[in-house]
């Protein structure tokens, strides 16, 4: 079978890209119309981003600032800032990035699925000359660096550098300070035997203690807590191994097994709630947020939430005694190999990175990666963006468990719903695991 | 006997008889310039991609500008052993139960109903009123209906299971998170999506059978069970067998439900066949594979289209001789 697959290959690959490139013209035909480009000084030449923020969110309003500066930086240029979704822009990027008219900087999502086979298709621009430039990289550091890079096949974690981050995220513990003091918890848990006493306490009060979901639709929080208690046995090598697909990984020993096992041991307890397979992650949040459970797992997506409507006195942490703790860089900004302005580009992805811009989403609780934390006023907001900065200086941020493979999120979330469910054991879900694992980074190192 | 005029007149008659078979031909020929539209159309949107997804499926491929590697028939192999597939199509017959049997059943006693008691005891108007009530969830975008849906069915504090505890039960059913009853989850939802269609259609396949024949049977005698089963259902049967064609092929190739109720979970129990090659195309980019489902998912409903249309035909022949 090998044989006659490498015997056939170059053939089949003609005709995929044909198929590929008649498929690129015929869409691209429509929006063939009043494709120009200027050249010369930047006078009269019309500079497009295409971005995917929200323009309420921290990130956005810090984008809406890079702008202004921009456009008084190039008062010559014509400047068109576009927006489209995140759904939009994964499912385009092929054409948009391919066609005759490419945007000139480009917000997209990173990881082996979405950046890695842009990056790896030619379709973006290098951009180590650029980040040595402006020194990027003594902006963005550590982990945060990871996605921003991919090697020929795409894989990410090492390479030349395709995108550059503006801000992150982690993963925390909320908690409902008033529950906790009703079961008889003085003080927020530093070690994990302590949290684990603490969801006893919580149980035996008669409080679900994490509020959780494991909907195949939208019901991330068991993958989290899963993830989580992997993450905190495990070492960076480890992490990196299975999100870079590096080396072997071997599910069946540590940090896997023993995660795995307390997390079995979690849902049998009760911890983690009961009827999980059927919520979603909205749900969980509103279970917390009305005061129905103690803990809430989630990342900063809902920490103003939390800020603005809660109604009890509420604290966050990352699971005690852990080594490493879920999160990662965002989206990335990048530059099409067939943008006609590369050097304005340039500049507005620094602009993003200016003081200026990234205190301003720190202010707003946007997790800026080169923001000056003690700047942010008020003091929630800065003490939670001081644990990430601590998080990412130490460079301990495990990033999130569905990177690695494609089809491993639904793969992932079905098996919690099977655990949660109690139909599945850990050694069967490891088993399991293993298999997908495998198969998809055989298929990813194919090419 | 020919005489020079009568010659010229065959010549003449044959002449015109050229011509016009002439222009009966190029008229012919004008007739196959109305069809191309339609016959580039089909090309374009039916044949041309049916048969590139043929092609597609014969090969190991991740979509977009990677190689595409020759696998033979080997995804079709793969697929007959897959239990994610066969499962797929069990759950077909579920989607059959809630899309074709229940909604037809209740359709056909509903239109009935609207037709026979509400509309002559209560007017057209409360009929028609009701009859667009039913239809009502077929308008809805499915995308409203699912997210409705979603709080009915949900374990806590969902509208159903809140009436189901009012009733007494301690432990209600965990409608989206159960494996062995998400699929009926699914199917109360087809069965409330679908009604408004059967029952529009039969209603206005009752306007056509004619009232003297209930009134005779009344005359002798005959009930109203008995009348429904012996003249409404035999008279609007053509009508039925639109609706049963029409629905079973919605059933087979149903996806967004599906997709937006529970996503093919939980635990894989309430996918679908479009929505494993939907999976298997997008998420897992197995695009050969996605195709090859995609090719068996045709063939089994091109067959059962067809042999259900054979059967219609049939039906219709029988009753011209009868």
């Amino acid at each position: 079978m090998t044989t006659i697959r490498t015997a056939r290959s170059p053939r089949g690959r003609t005709r995929a890209r044909l198929a590929a490139v008649a498929a690129v013209v015929a869409v691209a035909a429509a929006a063939l119309t009043g494709c120009s480009s200027a050249s010369g000084d930047d006078a009269g030449k019309t500079f497009t981003i295409l971005q995917y923020e929200d323009p309420k969110t921290a990130q956005g309003q810090g984008w809406q600032l890079a702008l202004e500066i921009f456009k008084k930086k190039h008062p010559d240029v014509k400047v068109d800032f576009q927006t489209t979704s995140f759904d939009a822009m994964r499912k385009n990027a092929k054409l948009t990035l391919g066609g005759n008219k490419v945007p000139d900087v480009v917000e997209f999502n990173k990881g082996n699925a979405d950046g890695g086979q842009l990056a790896s298709q030619g379709l973006l621009e290098p951009l180590n000359d650029a980040v040595k430039k402006y020194g990027w990289d003594k902006k963005v550091t550590g982990s945060m660096q990871s996605f921003a890079k991919y090697d020929e096949q795409g894989k990410a974690g090492s390479g030349d550098w395709y995108g550059i981050p503006n801000f992150g995220e982690y993963v925390t513990f909320y908690y409902n300070k008033d529950l906790f003091e009703k079961a008889g918890i003085t003080a927020a848990p530093t070690t994990m035997a302590e949290f684990v006493s603490a969801m006893q306490k919580l149980k035996d009060a008669g409080i679900t203690p994490v509020s959780s979901s494991a909907s195949t639709n939208q019901g991330f929080n068991q993958m989290w807590v899963w993830y989580s208690l992997v993450s905190a046995y495990a070492s960076r090598e480890q992490i990196d191994d299975f999100m870079f697909l590096k080396g072997k990984v071997d599910f069946s020993a540590d940090p896997w097994k023993k995660a795995t096992e307390q997390f079995q041991n979690w849902i049998d307890k009760g911890y983690l709630g009961t009827d999980l397979a059927g919520l979603t992650y909205e749900q969980a949040n509103v279970n917390f947020l009305s005061g129905k459970t103690g803990m809430l797992i989630w990342n900063n997506g809902v920490f103003p939430r939390v800020k603005d409507q809660h109604d009890f006195s509420w604290g966050y942490f990352t699971l005690p005694g852990a080594k490493m703790s879920m999160g990662s860089s965002g989206h990335l900004w990048g530059v099409p190999a067939k943008a006609p302005n590369k050097e304005l580009a340039y500049d507005w992805i620094n602009t993003t990175l200016s003081p200026e811009v990234q205190n301003k989403i720190g202010e707003l609780g946007g997790l800026p990666l080169a923001g000056d934390s003690s700047t942010i006023t008020d003091t929630v907001t800065r003490a939670y963006t001081q644990r990430f900065d601590q998080i990412v200086a130490a460079d301990t941020l495990s990033f999130y468990p569905d990177y690695p493979v494609p089809g491993f999120l639904d793969f992932i979330q079905s098996n919690m719903a099977a655990m949660s469910n109690k139909n599945e054991t850990a050694a069967q879900y490891l088993a399991k695991l293993q298999k997908f694992y495998d198969d998809g980074k055989k298929a990813t190192d194919e090419g | 006997m020919t005489t020079p005029e009568s010659a010229l007149v065959a010549d003449h008659l044959a002449a015109r008889e050229r011509r016009r078979s002439r222009s009966r031909r190029t008229a012919r020929a004008g007739y196959w310039l109305y069809l191309v539209p339609m016959i580039a159309g089909t090309l374009a949107i039916v044949l041309i991609p049916f048969a590139m997804n043929v092609y597609i499926s014969l090969f190991r491929w991740k979509g977009g500008m990677a190689p595409m590697r020759w696998n033979g028939l080997q995804n079709y192999v793969d697929l007959f052993g897959d239990e994610l597939f066969w499962l797929a199509f069990k759950n077909t017959i579920f989607m059959i139960l809630g899309i074709v049997v229940v909604p037809t059943v209740i359709g056909l006693l509903l239109a009935a109903m609207l037709f026979d008691y509400i509309g002559r005891e209560f007017g057209a108007r409360a009929a028609a009123f009701l009859r667009a009530t039913y239809y009502l969830p077929q308008i809805l975008p499915i995308a409203v209906a699912g997210f409705i849906w979603s709080w009915v069915l949900a374990t806590q504090d969902g509208l159903l299971n809140g009436v189901i505890e009012a009733l007494g039960v301690r432990q209600p059913p965990d409608w989206l998170g159960d494996p062995d009853i998400a699929i009926y989850a699914v199917v109360l939802m087809l069965i409330w999506l679908q009604i408004g269609y059967p029952v529009v259609i039969f209603m206005a396949a009752l306007q056509r059978v004619d009232p003297e024949l209930h009134e005779a049977a009344a005359l002798d005698g005959a009930g109203w069970w008995r009348r429904f089963a012996a003249i409404t259902i035999p008279q609007i049967r053509p009508e039925v067998f639109v609706v049963v064609i029409t629905a079973t092929v919605g059933a087979l190739k149903v996806f967004a439900p599906v997709l937006i109720l529970t996503g093919g979970g939980p635990e894989g129990s309430t996918v679908v066949p479009s929505y494993y090659s939907y999976r298997n195309f997008f998420e897992l980019s197995k695009v050969g594979y996605g195709s090859a489902i995609a090719t068996a998912m045709s063939i089994v409903i091109f067959l059962v289209a067809g042999v259900m249309l054979w059967l219609q035909r049939r039906d219709g022949r029988e009753e011209t001789a009868a």
